[in-house]
């Protein structure tokens, strides 16, 4: 029952906390136009949050540098459990053209586990929304058909499916 | 006695990460450090390895927000390292994407200022309305952000004629816009209540500091790369440098504000006076050996580049100096002896940048070897309370930073 | 006469064989190089004489037995590049700060990513790199070479 409960609010209002590990700004920005009012991401209940603490959801944006590491690290434990984690453009999946900078370690994934890989430089506010849609629909299925529904009304496009 | 605070690197106040050490009196600011580098990616070694055109998409990534200004720079610098003559259309196109970055920079940072206000209504209006310069961008670029417009020797992308009704269209609406926006900057109270007078940057001091930018114009002093060391097509416009005598962060806010639309009227005229013909000439990839001081001004202020070059295709060094780490030094200053609660809108108030800067970091405290006392009991904390507050409302003279906030 | 050529001829009047080299690659640039011990003579001099207070940045470049350091100042609409050489033997030269106060945080920046040492800097210690940096590696020097990683 208690479990239900949770799923539910989970699925219905996941928060989500930004965090740059050392990214160029551009997926930021994205992310951050994503929750303005034209995209409007707030219409699926997510909700910024400031601390990870509250969070379910972390969006990383950028390479991990050396420096950010321990630190990405640090804020993905202070999450509380189930926790997920979106890597947000080519470089925080990868690291894209920041690969083989000295003080470059690669994408997120190479200092804590990824959920979601959103790529492009920068991805679209509506492939961000995509990438959301996708994890909660991984979390309740029956958010596969919102996904479905954007993608006739056109709010999002998705090339080569 | 001082208690020492940590801010970041992951604050609900600050959008990148950044390390604030702040040394609070009560809540005044007495000392304050900075710790970057969480940002830093080695970008000046990795821009040795890779050729000129590699490194036209590098710099172009140094800052997801002014990339088009980082590219232009580092093109700009090769192109008279070649000795490369860019056709006037290619120069007016270039300049177009530059005051509409500089234009979606700044109501960025409009919207970014508003919410370190608490005014999250003015965040929401002014992201809403860079929505439109942003669709201008995609329609010249194809892309909102990273426009990948630069190419040595010109621009990679033309401005076709049906491209013209429609950029004027939304300049014409940005421009209305910024106007209401600077009614809201200069007559709403909360708005006025929260920077008047907050981050004071008296105008020797941010020439001594050697600040740029907004952050120096907002403290007036006259100091504009296009005015002063034209480039591209700001030869053949008409513009005014916007300065304000303020020197708090209300002047940085008119400077910006005045800015856009003062690049609202150059985007205007650019696309009435686009010269025809080539927009881009072809460019050898070998550039011969020399040394070549670029300089341009990014949204926040005066970029350079230095590049040398030694016959190759690849260059021999690549240094980017970004305008938030001249400004550092400036928002150190600024800051203390202010409110610990003003410390999100004075940081903000440079707008800094994070990604530009941190290539390289910092680590500044002047007087680190005072006595802190981290953990008192009850008992001195009330006995402290009460001496605080007696020589705060007995003394003559109360402290630093009390005054202006009565 | 433009300032950049005023600067040139200033400069050769008053420090005569001690300017090495005066190069104007085109309106509004300016590169002299100087040698080591005359740097902050130099910018004092410019500093009196043509109210140059702005620094833009230091850059350093490792030339193979020496490392070049140019200071990049604005002043009257030009931009002075002085450029000086430190050997990689001894890399040691003076700081300009107490002369510029905004060039405090660049020469901390040549001194993490180039190993240049700056004697009487105001607050010296290591800024750039991270905590757990080397000692010792300097990542813009170029025997430094970035290791490709997996993948």
């Amino acid at each position: 029952m208690l479990e239900s409960l949770t799923k539910w609010s989970r699925v219905k209002s996941p928060w989500v906390c930004h965090l740059n590990t050392g990214g160029c700004n551009g997926c930021d920005i994205e992310t951050l136009a994503a929750l303005m009012p034209r995209f409007d991401i707030e219409r699926f209940g997510i909700l910024l949050k400031g601390t990870p603490r509250h969070a379910d959801v972390l969006l990383c944006c950028g390479p991990i540098t050396r420096q950010m590491k321990n630190r990405a690290v640090r804020i993905y434990e202070q999450m509380p459990d189930p926790k997920f984690v979106i890597a947000i453009g080519s470089c925080a999946c990868s690291g894209d053209v920041f690969w083989g900078c000295y003080n470059v370690l690669g994408g997120i994934d190479k200092a804590i586990p990824v959920n979601v890989y959103i790529p492009g430089c920068p991805p679209r506010p509506d492939a961000i929304i995509h990438g959301v849609v996708k994890l909660l629909g991984d979390l309740d299925p029956s958010y596969n058909q919102l996904l479905e529904e954007l993608k006739r009304k056109n709010e999002i496009h998705v090339s080569g499916e | 006695m001082a208690v020492t605070i940590p801010i970041g690197p992951q604050h609900p106040a600050l959008k990148e990460p950044i390390n604030l050490t702040v040394t609070v009196d009560g809540e005044t600011i007495v000392d304050i450090g900075v710790r970057l580098g969480y940002n830093h990616r080695g970008i000046e070694k990795a821009g040795e390895l890779g050729n000129y055109i590699q490194d036209i998409y590098l710099t172009a990534r140094i800052c997801g927000i002014c990339s088009h200004i980082h590219s232009t720079t580092f093109c700009q610098g090769v192109e008279e390292l070649l000795g490369l003559e860019v056709p006037k259309r290619g120069l007016y196109i270039r300049t177009l994407v530059c005051e509409l970055e500089r234009i979606h920079s700044h109501l960025l940072w409009l919207g970014v200022a508003g919410h370190e206000l608490g005014f999250d209504t003015l965040f929401m209006y002014s992201w809403r309305d860079r929505e439109i310069v942003m669709d201008l961008l995609e329609i010249i670029s194809g892309n909102r952000v990273n426009y990948g417009m630069n190419t040595i020797g010109g621009v990679r992308r033309n401005i076709t004629d049906e491209m013209k009704p429609q950029i004027l269209k939304g300049i014409q609406q940005l421009k209305e816009r910024t106007e209401y926006y600077l009614g809201v900057a200069s007559t709403e109270v909360t708005f006025l209540r929260r920077t008047e007078g907050v981050g004071l940057l008296p105008k020797e001091k941010a020439i001594e500091l050697c600040a740029c930018g907004p952050t120096a114009r907002g403290s007036g002093v006259e100091y504009d790369v296009r005015r002063d060391d034209p480039y591209a097509a700001y030869p053949y416009l008409d513009f005014k440098v916007v300065t304000s005598d303020l020197g708090d962060v209300l002047g940085r806010t008119v400077v910006r504000v005045l800015e856009v639309i003062e690049s609202c009227k150059m985007c205007r005229q650019i696309i009435e006076e686009l010269p025809e013909g080539e927009f881009r000439t072809k460019a050898p990839r070998k550039v011969p050996a020399g040394e070549v001081v670029s300089k341009t001004e990014a949204p926040r202020g005066e970029l350079l580049h230095y590049i040398r070059s030694n016959g190759t295709d690849h260059p021999e060094r690549l240094k980017v100096r970004t305008p938030t780490l001249a400004n550092i030094t400036s928002v150190l200053h600024c800051l203390k002896g202010g409110y610990i609660a003003d410390i999100p809108i004075v940081f903000a108030a440079i707008d800094p940048c994070m990604a530009c800067m941190d290539r390289i970091m910092i680590l500044d405290s002047e007087n680190r070897n005072r006595k802190e006392k981290q953990a008192i009991s009850w008992e001195e904390l009330r006995k402290y309370s009460m001496k605080w507050y007696s020589d705060r409302y007995q003394s003559p003279s109360p402290l630093k930073g009390e005054a202006r906030r009565v | 006469m433009s300032v950049a050529s005023d600067v040139e001829n200033k400069l050769k009047e008053t420090f005569g064989e001690q300017i090495l080299k005066v190069r104007i690659p085109r309106e509004r640039r300016i590169f002299v190089r100087i040698p080591l011990p005359k740097v902050k003579e130099v910018i004092d001099y410019l500093k009196q004489s043509f109210g140059m207070v702005h620094i833009t940045t230091i850059t350093a470049v490792d030339v193979g037995e020496d490392i070049e350091v140019l200071y990049h100042f604005f002043c009257q609409g030009v931009t002075i590049s002085l450029s000086t050489f430190v050997p990689k033997t001894n890399p040691v030269l003076d700081t300009i700060t107490p002369v510029m106060p905004g060039a405090i945080l660049y020469e901390r920046e040549i001194q993490d990513l180039l190993g240049l040492k700056v004697k009487d800097h105001p607050d010296p210690r290591r800024l750039i790199l991270p905590d757990d940096w080397e000692e010792g590696v300097y990542p813009l020097r170029k025997d430094y070479k970035v290791e490709v990683k997996e993948g």
